[in-house]
């Protein structure tokens, strides 16, 4: 069975443009434009791998990754940030990796097969 | 002592009780004499004998200068001479050999047949005013420096706003200008400025400030801060307000450097992020090739299109935020069918992630003056910013979004543009920030520079925005836009006809 990527992302454009990277690459996906949704997505779907924007609007992407921690069974689930802006503090989160906007396709599945092994 | 002398003594004091003129005499606070036609002194007062040897029969020059022949211009023998009143500064030296300044004034005395018997010397002591004057000269000169050396303009004004007095930049930079009213020399205009500091310290007293665009003699803009402050009289009376400008121009231009540079840097992410959507899009389309699925081909190619459309809107926004941009006022323009327009573009995009959009206008709205493309947008940019609103609300209960677009009918003939949302609201914290230059919560989705597209349009149209908002509750943006040419821009250029 083919392993499953949660991609958060408030932006659309970048929600198909990651889905359709990972897809190609046969991997299966399931989104969410924001964090909270993201939760939900996540205790539903159980992914193997998310890849979260932290800097969405109203903290949502902080506090998903917040709750994330809360739970034992789910905190598990590696995480890779994709970010918009460069230099950013990102002490909050313990990530496998972080991504700056624009997304170099090689590198990032590279780190998705690196990471889901 | 010659025998006339002796004559003219035996009969002065020459009218009155003698002894009661004498007492007179002997109390008055200067120093008087009697002098001859020789300048002979015949009568001396008590503080003159006090103060300085004289005794009846010296020469005047001999006891007050210890000179040996008459001081040039003498006043008394001017008296002699004229018949009337002189007067004369001096200096003198008393018995102690100190020099005093003196005041000398000499009175002729007439005989029964009208002619010049005596001449009555008087003389003041004013060495301390002499000290005071002087002092008050340096003080004044001290101040005058000071008035000079402080790097800002400085005048003094009457009622009328007429330059009493300047200080050196003052003059530096506008000119001699006294006598000349103030807006004339700073602004070369025939009107009081509006809300000017001078008129109100005048009217209450107080200390004003304002803002102003002036203009040097050599043509150069330069951007002031105004102060004026009363200067009472000794009766309390205001009758001349002091104004210090402080020319503020380069501070001004770093602040606006500071500003560009924070526009650039948001530019930069934002468009770094279109580019992100743009290669995305691409991305999905090869893929959508490679997998022959038409629909990724579609959606691939949508996304292009969209980014596409977001990188000219920020290039439109740019061009309207330039200096140069003049408005392309139009007559016959119907704003609610720009309204309309923004409307319908944004329909569908919406219907499809939950937000409702209603549009609303008060019957019969007359067309007016106004820029078409300005205006929409205007309404495009409120447009993005409910839908913003609505798309990143956090609200848990899953509320409907509904994005009102009103045209109103408002005072005076003006319309009004109102675009209201159920969104997110904004935080009393941020709220007061919104209308700044460049300011986004949006990250790389923003640019700061819609709602200062937003007000620019405005105050070209010489219209009022503003806004009110409540956190979870939503805003409401609410533009007014007066039907006829914009009065503060009247003088520009209005393309007659409809498009």
């Amino acid at each position: 069975m083919s392993k499953k990527v949660l991609v958060i992302d408030d932006e659309a454009d970048v929600r198909t443009f990651l889905t359709t990277m990972l897809r190609r690459n046969g991997f299966d996906t399931c989104t969410a434009p924001n964090g909270f949704e993201g939760l939900e997505v996540l205790k539903r779907e159980r992914p193997d791998l998310v890849t979260l924007d932290v800097m969405m609007p109203m903290r949502s992407g902080i506090d998903f990754y917040r709750n994330l921690r809360k739970d034992k069974e789910l905190s598990k689930t590696p995480i890779i940030v994709v970010s918009g802006l460069s230099g950013r503090d990102f002490s909050l989160v313990k990530p496998v990796a972080i991504f700056y906007k624009p997304i170099e396709p090689e590198a990032f599945m590279a780190k998705v097969h690196e990471v889901l092994g | 002592m010659t025998p006339s002398q002796q004559r003219a003594l035996a009969r002065w004091p020459l009218r009155g009780d003698a002894a009661q003129a004498a007492r007179w005499y002997d109390v008055m606070p200067c120093y008087l004499s009697v002098q001859d036609r020789d300048l002979r002194i015949i009568e001396t007062n008590g503080l003159l004998r006090r103060d300085f040897q004289a005794s009846p029969g010296d020469h005047c020059y001999r006891v007050y200068k210890r000179r040996s022949s008459p001081c040039p211009d003498c006043p008394v023998e001017r008296s002699f001479v004229t018949g009337s009143n002189h007067t004369a500064k001096e200096r003198v030296v008393n018995r102690h050999g100190e020099l005093t300044d003196v005041i000398v004034t000499s009175t002729p005395l007439f005989d029964d047949q009208g002619r010049i018997e005596a001449v009555v010397e008087m003389f003041t002591d004013v060495t301390e005013i002499r000290t005071l004057n002087s002092k008050l000269r340096r003080s004044r000169h001290h101040f005058r420096r000071l008035f000079d050396i402080v790097p800002c303009y400085i005048s003094v004004q009457d009622r009328d706003l007429r330059i009493v007095e300047s200080n050196a930049l003052f003059r530096q930079d506008f000119g001699e200008r006294a006598g000349e009213r103030c807006h004339e020399v700073y602004k070369g205009g025939e009107a009081v400025c509006q809300s000017c500091p001078v008129v109100r310290s005048f009217a209450d007293g107080q200390v004003h400030s304002s803002e102003e665009t002036v203009i040097t003699r050599d043509g150069q803009q330069a951007s002031v801060v105004v102060t004026s402050m009363p200067i009472p009289d000794e009766h309390g009376e205001i009758n001349a307000v002091m104004e210090v400008s402080t020319n503020v121009t380069e501070v001004k231009r770093l602040q606006s450097l500071a500003t560009v540079g924070l526009a650039v840097t948001g530019m930069a992410h934002r468009i770094k992020n279109i580019l992100m959507g743009l290669e995305g899009g691409v991305y999905v389309v090869d893929t959508g090739f490679e997998l022959d699925e038409p629909e990724t081909v579609q959606e691939g190619w949508g996304m292009v299109q969209r980014n596409v459309e977001k990188v000219s809107q920020v290039a439109k926004d740019l061009l309207f935020c330039s200096k140069d941009r003049r408005p392309a006022l139009q007559k016959g323009v119907s704003v609610e069918k720009i309204v309309r327009e923004v409307h319908d573009l944004y329909r569908h995009r919406i219907a499809a992630e939950g937000i409702e959009l209603r549009l609303e206008s008060d019957d019969a709205l007359q067309p007016g003056v106004f820029d078409p493309e300005a205006l929409h947008n205007l309404v495009s940019n409120l447009m993005a910013n409910a839908v913003d609103a609505c798309r990143f609300d956090p609200d848990l209960e899953q509320k409907r979004h509904v994005i009102h677009l009103r045209t109103l009918r408002g005072d005076s003939d003006a319309v009004v543009i109102e675009v209201a949302d159920n969104g997110a609201g904004i935080p009393d914290e941020i709220a007061h920030k919104v209308l700044e230059g460049f300011f986004s919560t949006k990250g790389t989705e923003g640019t700061g520079l819609g709602l200062l597209v937003v007000q620019r349009v405005v105050e070209e149209h010489g219209g009022e925005f503003s806004f009110e908002t409540r956190l979870g509750q939503g805003s409401c943006f609410k533009a007014i836009l007066p039907r006829g040419p914009a009065s503060s821009h009247g003088d520009r250029p209005i393309n007659g006809g409809e498009k």
